[in-house]
């Protein structure tokens, strides 16, 4: 897959996976690498990405004696998601041009 | 290899970045390791799972360029301004700190050289010495002359002796300037890198 197009789907995988509700890193990993593959470093770049854009939050909490960075879905990322629907549809009819040899 | 062995790589080679940047990507990793390890993974399989260290600072330092480069036209705009301020600091570093270091640097060489030829003087000063009272000796005799003589010839030995010593103190003065160019080098360097 071109790396373009899969940091860009890589990105709405995590919010995806953060509108089931508030998440960390070792738990993004887990869910969201049964469907596209994502190691511990690229999933930093990621997060940061994310978070500096303003489409997720993130918040430290204290977890068996050690810190745990929570991450959430912001009103700016619920919308990435919506963005990428469109733009998918519209993938969509260019996928049925290209497979009809250029004949709708 | 451990996480604390990985970790000192990642950290080491992360030193390019602001320290704020480290501590997030430092901390990032040791988050995940202590969930790995809670998960039940044993710590050589988590090290694994991590890579190679240098890799992954690589990884990071790449990704932290990349933002940067795209702030770049903004915060050039932003410092476009404080570059009098700039020039200004240098000229004053310049007079009072790079001034001052370049005399003391030249004094110590000028020292070392002087010193290493020193010992050579109080040779040829020994010698002149001898040469001198063997001249008054044949041309007049006498005990004195010959006693002058061996004065000169002890005059040379001691400098024959000095001269190892000398060129000993010589060679240390030129690795402290050299060590002194080396040291501000580093810190203008390192300077440079965190602006």
């Amino acid at each position: 897959m071109d790396a373009q197009l899969k940091k860009g789907l890589l990105d709405v995988c995590v919010l995806a996976v953060l509108r089931r509700g508030e998440s960390y890193g070792y738990k993004i990993i887990a869910d969201v690498a049964p469907y596209i593959e994502i190691s511990e470093s690229t999933l930093y770049p990621i997060l940061k990405r994310l978070e500096s854009s303003g489409a997720v939050t993130a918040h430290s909490r204290e977890f068996n004696g050690r810190l745990r960075k929570y991450y959430a879905i912001t009103e700016k990322g619920q919308q990435r998601i919506l963005e990428f629907i469109e733009d998918v549809k519209e993938f969509e009819r260019i996928y049925e041009f290209i497979l009809q040899g250029g004949n709708l | 290899m451990t996480y604390r062995q990985w970790e000192k790589t990642f950290k080491k080679r992360l030193s390019r970045l602001p320290k704020e940047e480290r501590e997030r990507a430092l901390g990032y990793y040791a988050e995940l390791y202590g969930d790995k390890l809670d998960a039940g993974t044993s710590e050589s399989e988590i090290v694994r799972e991590f890579g190679d260290a240098k890799d992954a600072a690589d990884k990071i330092i790449a990704e932290y360029s990349e933002s940067t480069s795209v702030q770049g036209k903004t915060s050039v705009q932003r410092t476009a301004g404080d570059t009098a301020a700039r020039a200004a600091a240098a000229v004053l570093l310049f007079l009072f700190v790079g001034l001052p270091l370049l005399a003391v640097i030249f004094c110590l060489a000028v020292a070392g050289a002087a010193l290493f030829l020193s010992g050579f003087a109080v040779i040829l000063a020994g010698v002149a010495y001898v040469v001198y009272f063997l001249v008054q000796l044949c041309m007049f005799g006498g005990a004195g002359y010959a006693a002058q003589i061996g004065i000169g010839l002890a005059a040379a030995g001691v400098g024959a002796l000095l001269v190892p010593l000398f060129l000993y103190c010589t060679k240390w003065l030129f690795i402290a300037c050299g060590k002194i160019f080396v040291l501000t080098g580093r810190v203008v360097r390192g300077k440079r890198e965190a602006n």
